[in-house]
């Protein structure tokens, strides 16, 4: 009877044993890579639910996405630095792309958007000649150019060329550009964060910058400063805080002709009152948050052929126009839409303390706007309309779901993206890093077209980081 | 037989009371470790009948 005892006691704890170890592995993951899957509509652990509630509907094991964006989180059991999303879906919105993203700054709301459907290029791609490098396709009307590499150098006229999730805008010289030798102001006050083009050549860049901290009896809050070329950051500063009222400087010379993105990244309690630059171009990139000055009928120009304002004050309702066509702001909190009808229009606003958001620049003189002049793939955009010959995109065109018992039309897409920098919640010193996700499609708004929607199945998502052996490998190597 | 069902829910018990405190234990330092895979209330529940067997 001891020999018995003894014998379940061992199987019990060492089952125990077993099944602890388990769990532990796969907290650890040591061969640097889990993956994670889950059925859109049910919701589990380490991939959430769907939300919010207004734009998203569950039917059993799927969901329908009615409005843009929908946000899910992913919790992830350890550190990784790439997370590989695939999303099985059924686009039936009737718009021509879907994205996916990952939230990268909370306080800036800033999100790496990465393509998983564009369904122009994926019809293009049936009829023109499609050259395939690296992720990186070309498609062409009438096959002229032999290779990407050659496109490249020798670009034809921009008019014909559309690009998507792709910068032509490196290889941007602007033929009559002169600079000036003259102080500009922009004094509009901004909140919070915003991107802006500018052009140099054969001069500094030199913009300062004059802003107050709204938050400074609660915690000063940070600003991050950054200037880019060809998609590389050849500048950046960070500031802990910034005085109650400061002042940032920002003078770089020698640099080459050519297109520069500025970013200043802040939450919404800073303010930047002013800004008294050098260059002749200054185009805000996709969107402008103007704080509330007591200023009134403010002009703007934008290349941006559909655009959404909205504002949180109630003191600002107004009404916005933009060439030729008008809506009228009623309620705090909503997003309007508005289609302003041509390229480089003037929109008027009666007041500011308002959110401008579009598909392309803005900019507050019609001489400060740059026209890159190479359209988006993107809902907007007629094709043959437009009269354009190539279209060039860092994309890869969705799988046909054919696996049973998966009925036909569904697809699966696939988004890569960088971990390492983005925004992410854990709960103690060994808990689960939570990163937040979304989906979305430009266009899809919630009650405002008829059975528009798109359908997920499931959620897919590959981890992956370095091994146990490569961390105990790099403690060890630096002790 | 009665005996040895007697001892076999013993063990259990001892086993599944040491499962718990060390599920617990291990929830605290990293949530969500066993949580993500596992009912903690289930685990509770069959160490509650398992206890509620040997006691009858």
């Amino acid at each position: 009877m001891n020999k018995k005892i003894l014998t379940i006691r061992i199987i019990l704890w060492l089952l125990l044993a077993v099944i602890t170890g388990w769990f532990i592995y796969l907290k650890i993951a040591p061969s640097g890579r889990i993956s994670y899957r889950s059925e859109a509509g049910r919701p589990g652990y380490f991939i959430g639910k769907l939300a919010p509630a207004e734009r998203v509907e569950t039917n059993g094991g799927q969901a329908i996405i009615k409005g843009d964006p929908a946000y899910f989180y992913l919790r992830a059991p350890r550190r990784f630095n790439q997370a590989k999303l695939t999303v099985t879906y059924k686009n039936l919105s009737g718009l021509p792309v879907v994205d996916a993203g990952l939230l990268i700054d909370k306080a800036a709301w800033r999100i790496d958007l990465r393509p998983l459907e564009n369904k122009t290029i994926d019809q293009l791609a049936l009829v023109w000649d499609m050259i395939n490098d690296s992720g990186t396709i070309l498609l062409q009307r009438q096959k002229k150019y032999g290779s990407l590499k050659e496109f490249i150098n020798n670009l034809p006229e921009r008019g014909q060329i559309a690009v998507y999730n792709y910068n032509l805008n490196s290889k941007y010289l602007l033929p009559n550009y002169q600079k000036q030798d003259r102080e500009n102001f922009l004094n509009y006050p901004l909140r919070g964060e915003y991107q802006f083009y500018t052009y140099v050549k054969a001069e500094p860049l030199d913009y300062k910058f004059s802003l107050t901290d709204l938050s400074s009896n609660s915690g000063a809050k940070p600003l991050d400063l950054s200037v880019w070329r060809d998609d590389q950051a050849i500048y950046r500063r960070h500031f802990d805080k910034i005085e109650q009222r400061g002042e940032i400087n920002l003078s770089l010379a020698d640099l080459p002709e050519g297109v520069y993105k500025i970013s200043v990244a802040a939450a919404d309690d800073i303010v930047t009152d002013k800004i008294v630059y050098r260059q002749s171009k200054m185009s805000f990139i996709n969107k402008i948050r103007l704080a509330d000055g007591n200023n009134s009928n403010l002009r703007l120009w934008s290349d941006s052929s559909d655009l959404n304002v909205q504002t949180v004050n109630p003191a600002k309702l107004q009404t916005v126009s933009a060439g030729g066509n008008q809506v009228k702001i009623a309620k705090t909190y909503y997003q309007y839409n508005l289609k302003p009808g041509g390229k480089g229009q003037l929109i008027t606003l009666e007041k500011d303390d308002l959110l401008l958001s579009g598909n392309g620049v803005f900019s507050f003189s019609q001489d400060g706007l740059i026209d890159f002049a190479v359209k988006k793939v993107d809902a907007n955009l007629d094709i043959n309309q437009a009269g354009i010959n190539y279209v060039i995109a860092n994309y890869s065109i969705p799988q046909e779901e054919n696996s049973p018992p998966a009925p036909a039309g569904w697809k699966a897409a696939q988004a890569e993206f960088n971990l390492a920098g983005a925004y992410s919640e854990q709960t103690g010193i060994f808990g689960a890093k939570k990163y937040v996700f979304l989906i979305s499609i430009p266009g899809l708004r919630a009650g405002e077209q008829a059975n528009g929607r798109l359908e997920l199945k499931e959620i897919k998502v590959d981890l992956a980081g370095a091994s146990l052996w490569e961390k105990l490998r790099k403690f060890f190597s630096g002790l | 037989m009665k005996i040895f069902l007697n001892l076999l829910f013993h063990e259990l018990f001892y086993a599944l009371t040491g499962a718990i405190l060390l599920f617990a234990g291990l929830e605290f330092l990293a949530p969500g470790i066993i949580s993500a895979y596992l009912n903690l209330n289930y685990l509770l529940l069959i160490w509650l009948i398992d206890g509620i067997i040997i006691a009858w």
